[in-house]
């Protein structure tokens, strides 16, 4: 179903996305268009755009069908975790549903878990494995499988 | 407006397509539209705002039957009659109004060939909606504020799910235009944009996780102490 599919850029940016947790940070301290939010064990966010379909283009290109279809506009900020299994995501009843409605001109962008096994893979490797449901929420990252 | 184009909360539109042709452009004509777009916006001094305005204005169904760059090209051919730029007549000769079927169009063999397009530069720099305002913030991170209960009939961008709700402000981001103001010619009136964080259950009722919630950015106007 879903490829490393990035119309704009080829990979990930070479550079690493800031991360910038609103829980650590300061009111007014600093204005970003782009803000990545961070998956954890606990916390699954989501990014959506019920209003239309705002998007961060310029690092995952234009959206696919169904981030603009009706369905996903209208369920996901209502029934997220159905959602999710829609997408073969599963979510503990631990963790917490973050869902980021893009209303505005800031852009939400997904910073996925690393995935299981993956501790000896250097950046390019890691670059490889990050798909575009995973910066939007919708899908997470394959354990790595030893190749030996 | 409380349009058809507000679809947070919805019920009736069905399970998600996942596995839906993922191609930016399922046809010539849409890669066309896009970048037709953006020249247009440039041409016309036209915003984001506004254009988001003129879809909002299609009619109903027209909004759910058109494919995405079908809307895009409907709305165009409605703002050009609005601002003159054609007759409703020479529209109507010109027969640019109608949305190629996506079955007839040539598939493009490349996933996206964006980046090629003209306008897309445009596309990509955007115009950047931050300004530099002097007032205090009305609201601070961590304070409990609620959406108003506000229905303009022309463009406006809080969602009718948070109008009424109580929501906590994460973040104050700042100075941006204004676009309920600034979609129909009446100035940028930068406000202070916050982003807020409503609790699922606040917005959904018992049945929504108690752990989950929802996060927008919502203008200073659109919000009042709770």
């Amino acid at each position: 179903m879903e490829g490393p599919f990035l119309p704009c850029v080829q990979k990930p940016p070479r550079k690493p996305l800031r991360h910038k947790d609103h829980h650590n940070h300061k009111n007014g301290a600093e204005y970003d268009d782009i803000v990545v939010v961070e998956n954890t064990p606990r916390i699954h966010n989501l990014i959506v755009c019920t209003l239309c379909s705002c998007y961060p283009w310029p690092v995952l290109g234009l959206p696919p069908v169904w981030y603009k279809s009706a369905a996903y506009r209208s369920r996901a900020v209502s029934e997220p975790r159905e959602v999710l299994q829609e997408f073969g995501v599963p979510i503990g009843p631990e963790v917490e549903v973050r869902v980021w409605d893009s209303t505005a001109e800031t852009r939400y962008l997904v910073l996925p878990m690393r995935p299981e096994g993956s501790q000896g893979l250097d950046e390019e490797a890691l670059a490889e494995r990050v798909t575009r449901n995973s910066m939007i929420g919708t899908g997470i990252l394959s354990p790595v499988v030893a190749s030996t | 407006m409380d349009g058809i184009h507000d679809m947070g909360g919805m019920h009736g539109f069905g399970p998600i397509d996942t596995d839906a042709d993922d191609r930016a452009f399922h046809g010539e004509w849409e890669g066309r539209m896009f970048a037709i777009n953006w020249a247009l916006m440039a041409a016309a001094g036209m915003s984001l705002d506004s254009g988001r305005a003129s879809i909002e204005q299609l009619p109903p169904e027209e909004y759910l039957t058109l494919p995405y760059f079908g809307r895009w090209l409907n709305a165009w051919c409605q703002s050009l009659v609005d601002t003159g730029v054609f007759s409703a007549e020479e529209m109507r000769l010109l027969n640019v109004g109608k949305v190629p079927e996506i079955k007839d169009m040539p598939a493009s063999s490349e996933h996206a060939s964006a980046n090629r397009l003209p306008g897309y530069q445009l596309a990509l720099q955007g115009i950047s909606p931050r300004r530099s305002i002097d007032t205090e913030p009305a609201f601070l991170s961590g304070q409990t504020v609620r959406g108003r209960n506000m229905h303009p009939a022309t463009h406006t961008r809080i969602p009718h799910y948070v109008k009424g709700r109580k929501g906590v402000v994460l973040a104050d981001r700042g100075g941006h235009v204004f676009p309920d103001t600034h979609a129909i010619g009446l100035g940028e009136n930068p406000q202070r944009l916050y982003s807020v964080r409503f609790a699922a259950r606040e917005l959904w009722g018992e049945s929504a996780n108690a752990n989950d919630s929802v996060t927008l950015d919502l203008w200073e106007s659109y919000l009042e102490p709770a």
